[in-house]
């Protein structure tokens, strides 16, 4: 069992811990042990991006610090925009060593953060462990179900902080492939739903997600699957315009403990607006897998 | 009775200022337009994205009076496709930040009705707080 | 030691004067050992400035000169037929550069005035010193090698053979033409592009002074200008061309198809093939790769059957020649970027996103649809089509910096030419800028715009979406301010160009200079255009930047003259300020040979030899030389430790 350092940030604690749940158990059964930080903080949730707003970057240093603190090289995240920011923030203040300073020096009461974590997501881990590995794990080969893998912004953009290449990324297809499933390439895969635009649009969203949801259906799919959770409530809580139809949204993670066999309440803890369960059913997904 | 404190504005100039909070050259845009091509919340902009470059290049004051920077998802999609390098989403950000250091916030609490407010996630709640509030 | 010298001290209008004291200079210059006379005038280069230097040489007897102006890289040559016409060896010549380093960027102070006289200083030391030379001849082999059988190519090759010098006419691939070889109509004139190349390769093969050597490399070149050897390395046709009679009987009898790269992969070829009916030469072209016979086992054989003059030969074998040339002229052209580089167009995954060259097959009659413009997914007629320009270039960020020049004019023909053919089909053009700089350019555009009325948009396209069989363009109109989505059937990106694949290792093995974007450099982008930064080696079409076919031919053309200019002359006369070696010194260590930048050296028989027309005197060799057996002549030990002393007294 490999043991390394986890950040949930405070979606996956609330409203997303279907995300949590199901990617803590696909990690134990890939012998990976997340243990999570003993104190964190929320990362901010978006990184600033002006010269002048330094100060908003000290929410993910303090958790880096905490990491550092913890003894761990690396920090595993789930959340898409948790590791979208913490790694901006990490970025930041490695290429500035005065910035590094400065920000060390206003946290006086904690240690100076040295700059040495890397932040890692989760998709990345699975990556390095490669599809063969995966592949070996499989108990419930999800065979015969089309899934679109939705990247949104943060996963892939900007390319700093990017986990695969921002405009033709492939991670998710590779494992999607290891894990049995059919993949559809969605050309729309790496554009935005809206993001938080919904809290003083909310109009936006439903034509965004009409977007996504009409392209991926276009191209075949009959489930998206994502690792962000405001995209996660973007298509799926929200979702197209009340009249068209809508996609299942997975988060990945419930995809990828389905199929290493874990208990269906495992990888459907969360309520999805659109239920999965009839789709998983038709395709044999929720039976025990065989032996 | 008018008081005339000498000619002429203190002001640091809105190009300058915008330079040197997203730390992008201005200049360099030549105006294709890729960056609002792209863009997911176009259709809801005053000023696409190219066009708020332009003012800026033009120096016009009054770009912030559009209400695209806060329309804009900080999606990066544009800023992974400019073909000069630049990077658009911090020149947004750097706009809402003029924008809010002049001291109006463009959402708060009050502003949404309780029942959403409740149904909305802390990320999307927070988020939209951090881009556009002071 | 005994030279008679002469200091002549320009005032180079104010340039000089203003900050310089040139009186007390002159002065000063007058009174220094070995100097007979010192003078000074406004202007030193102009022809009366000149006439003064050559009135006081024949007066005061003088037999070296001391010229205190302006940088010598300006007036080296000026001044040294002044004198020479006057009687003094040129190389006896010394020019004190007061100008550039010394009043331009001093304050007028008497430092100033001070450092230019150490600087006249120096130079009187060495004129003091300077030993006559005398130029140095060499023979000149009055051939030339051409590599690259494009229009360039052909051209150069043709200028030159015409003159009555031998060519070399060197391609890679299977037959002349290159890429104007795959155009449909060429703009303005819309002339049919294989309609004017054809007779010019047809006369290139037939002209008794050039060999051409198709499916054929240079490996190798050795010596320089004037005489170079060049390695050729022939590939085998598995066709003997003697044979051949072109009448195509083996092409049904091959079983093995294979997308024809001449029609950029929108038809088929057999493996053995020939790739437009034009070809010339007009011989057909087992290609190994894509037949069945692997290895030395010959297992099919059904080609050999059906040709009946027995020209097919499985067992030809790579063959290489040496030819010996006097220049070379390197015509490789130019290659775009590969669809698979624009990952937000869809990589090359969308059979419906072509390049322009793409089309172009798609428009020429001997192309894969015979002329008629069908999509590759279903051979459908498109019924709309976006043309999306600057793919690839003026992107420093993702692509190429610079403008590839062609895309613009030939978009707006591609446009005329589909509106010609699909009067009811609708076009959009989206561009950034047009440049239409040619003669007639601007007024095809205009009548593009006017009479045809094509949809030009203003604005760079971010993405492809495919979308029910169609694609959908996210585009924005940026003179309305305004996002622009349309839905068509065929995408033709107008990509950049780019040096063809293979310029490194031939730029390599030339020895000739590659820029930044991997075109070939010219030795001056203004005044020396065509030829390369190596002697002997020039330049011709798109291998050295992105250009149109009639500025190609010019640009070729150019090379020719640049070539026969050369072959004018019975031999050739090079500078004596090249290195020498005291062969009693030398001791072989060959330290030097690695240090030479021009590879102007070699050992024989453990002494280093120099190549004199390899030599460009830089001096790089003398201090590599431990036992200070080699420096460039001119250029002796004690004529600069003399000047170095004097310029720190
Ligand atoms: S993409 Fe870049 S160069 Fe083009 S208009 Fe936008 S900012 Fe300017
Ligand atoms: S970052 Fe903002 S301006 Fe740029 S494409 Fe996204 S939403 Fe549009």
């Amino acid at each position: 069992m490999t043991s390394l350092a986890y950040y949930p940030g405070c979606s996956l604690k609330r409203f997303a811990s279907g995300c949590e749940i199901a990617g803590l158990e696909a990690a134990r059964r890939l012998g990976i042990e997340l243990v999570e930080l003993e104190r964190w903080n929320c990362c901010g949730t978006v990184f600033s991006m002006s010269s002048g707003e330094r100060m908003h970057h000290l929410g993910s240093l303090r958790n880096l610090v905490r990491v550092q603190e913890a003894g761990y090289p690396e920090v595993v995240t789930m959340c898409a925009m948790c590791q979208n920011t913490l790694r901006q923030v990490n970025n930041e203040v490695r290429g500035d060593g005065d910035s590094l300073a400065m920000m060390n020096r206003f946290m006086d009461e904690e240690p100076a953060y040295r700059g040495e974590v890397e932040v890692l997501h989760y998709l990345t881990l699975l990556d390095r462990l490669g599809s063969e590995a995966i592949a070996a794990r499989v108990e419930r080969p999800l065979t015969g179900l089309r899934v679109a893998p939705y990247y949104g912004c943060t996963l892939v953009r900007p390319p700093s902080a990017g986990i695969d290449d921002p405009e033709d990324p492939n991670i998710m297809e590779r494992l999607l492939e290891a894990l049995g499933a059919k993949v559809v390439r969605d050309p729309m895969r790496v554009e935005c739903c809206g993001a938080y635009m919904g809290v003083s649009k909310p109009g936006t969203i439903n034509v965004r997600a009409s977007a996504i949801h009409g392209s991926a259906r276009n191209s075949g799919a009959e489930a998206l699957a994502t690792m962000c959770p405001l995209c996660a409530h973007n298509l799926d809580a929200v979702g197209p315009a009340p009249d068209e139809p809508a996609l299942v949204v997975f988060y990945f993670t419930q995809l990828v403990a389905l199929a290493l066999g874990a208990k269906p309440e495992q990888c459907l803890a969360a309520t999805q607006r659109v239920d999965p369960r009839p789709l998983l059913s038709t395709k044999g997904l929720l039976e025990e897998p065989q032996p | 009775m008018k008081t005339s404190m000498g000619s002429g504005s203190t002001r640091i100039p809105l190009r300058q200022q915008v330079e040197e909070l997203c730390e992008q050259s201005i200049g360099t845009c030549y105006q294709c337009g890729n960056c609002s091509s792209g863009c997911p919340m176009g259709p809801w902009m005053d000023a696409l994205p190219n066009q708020l470059i332009r003012r800026l290049q033009l120096g016009l004051e009054d770009t912030t009076r559009f209400a695209s920077p806060w329309v804009c998802a900080s999606c990066f999609a544009c800023g992974v496709r400019c073909p000069k390098g630049i990077d658009v989403p911090r020149v947004m950000e750097a706009l809402r930040v003029v924008g809010l250091r002049s001291g109006e916030d463009h959402i708060g609490p009050h502003t949404i009705e309780k029942k959403r407010l409740s149904q909305l996630p802390q990320i999307a709640l927070v988020a939209h707080m951090r881009k556009a509030t002071g | 030691m005994n030279n008679r010298v002469g200091v002549f001290i320009c005032h180079c209008g104010k340039n000089i004067a203003r900050t310089v004291d040139v009186e007390a200079l002159r002065k000063e210059a007058a009174g220094l050992p070995g100097v007979e006379w010192a003078e000074d005038d406004m202007y030193l280069c102009s022809d009366p400035g000149q006439q003064l230097i050559r009135e006081r040489i024949a007066e005061q007897n003088l037999d070296a000169v001391v010229v205190a102006a302006c940088s010598p890289t300006l007036h080296t040559t000026t001044f040294r037929r002044a004198v020479e016409s006057a009687g003094v060896n040129p190389f006896r010549l010394e020019i004190a550069n007061i100008r550039e380093q010394c009043s331009w960027v001093h304050p007028g102070t008497a430092e100033t005035t001070h450092k230019a006289a150490a600087l006249v200083r120096s130079g009187v030391e060495k004129a003091r010193r300077t030993q006559p030379l005398e130029p140095i001849h060499v023979g000149l082999q009055r051939a030339v090698v051409v590599i690259g059988g494009g229009v360039a190519g052909i051209q150069a090759a043709l200028d030159i053979a015409e003159a009555g010098y031998p060519v070399h006419l060197v391609e890679q691939g299977p037959n002349l033409g290159g890429r104007m070889a795959q155009l449909s109509e060429t703009f303005p004139t819309l002339d049919c592009s294989s309609c004017i190349l054809t007779p010019k390769m047809v006369e290139v093969s037939h002209h008794p002074l050039v060999t051409i050597h198709t499916l054929a490399e240079v490996t190798d070149v050795e010596g320089s200008i004037g005489n170079f050897q060049v390695r050729i390395r022939q590939q085998p046709r598995y066709v003997i061309a003697e044979g051949c009679t072109g009448c195509g009987d083996c092409v049904p009898a091959c079983p093995q198809v294979v997308p024809g790269e001449f029609d950029r992969g929108l038809g088929a070829r057999k493996a053995i093939y020939i790739p437009f009916p034009q070809a010339v030469p007009f011989t057909y072209t087992l290609d190994r790769e894509h037949c069945l016979n692997q290895g030395p086992l010959i297992i099919c054989d059904r080609c050999a059957q059906a040709c009946e003059p027995r020209a097919i030969d499985f067992d030809q074998q790579p063959s290489e020649e040496l030819v010996e040339a006097g220049a070379i002229v390197l015509a490789t052209g130019c290659d775009t970027l590969p669809l698979s580089h624009f990952r937000e167009y869809g990589h090359d995954r969308h059979p419906d996103v072509i390049d322009g060259l793409m089309f172009e097959r798609l428009l020429s009659a001997s192309g894969p649809t015979h002329g008629e413009i069908r999509r590759p997914s279903d051979h459908r007629v498109p019924k709309s089509i976006a043309f999306v320009q600057c793919a690839g270039s003026r992107d420093p960020e993702r692509g190429k910096a610079y403008c590839s020049q062609i895309c613009c004019m030939y978009t707006a023909k591609h446009a005329l030419l589909y509106h010609h053919a699909v009067p009811d089909g609708k076009v959009y053009i989206f561009y950034i800028d047009i440049r239409a700089g040619g003669k007639g350019y601007e007024e095809f555009v205009e009548r593009v715009r006017a009479e045809d009325g094509i949809n030009y948009i203003r604005g760079k396209v971010a993405k492809l979406i495919p979308k029910d069989g169609k694609l959908e363009v996210w585009g924005v109109d940026t003179l309305l301010g305004e996002q622009v989505k349309v839905e068509v059937d065929l995408v033709v990106l107008a990509t950049a160009l780019v040096p063809s694949q293979g310029i490194q290792e031939l730029a390599r093995v030339a020895r000739v200079a590659i820029d930044g974007d991997g075109f070939l450099s010219e030795a001056h982008p203004k005044l020396r255009p065509v030829e390369s930064q190596t002697r002997g080696i020039y330049l011709a079409g798109t291998a050295q930047g992105p250009r149109d076919i009639s500025a190609t031919v010019a640009h070729a053309a150019g090379a020719a003259s640049k070539v026969l200019g050369l072959f004018s002359h019975d031999e050739l006369v090079e500078e004596p300020t090249i290195a020498r070696v005291n062969e009693a010194l030398c001791r072989g260590c060959s330290f030097c040979v690695s240090v030479c930048p021009y590879d102007a050296i070699s050992l024989h028989e453990g002494t280093a030899h120099v190549n004199e027309t390899l030599c460009r005197g830089c001096g790089a060799c003398t201090p590599a030389c431990f036992a200070a057996a080699l420096g460039p002549r001119g250029f002796e030990d004690d004529q600069i430790l003399a000047q170095i002393r004097a310029l720190a007294c």
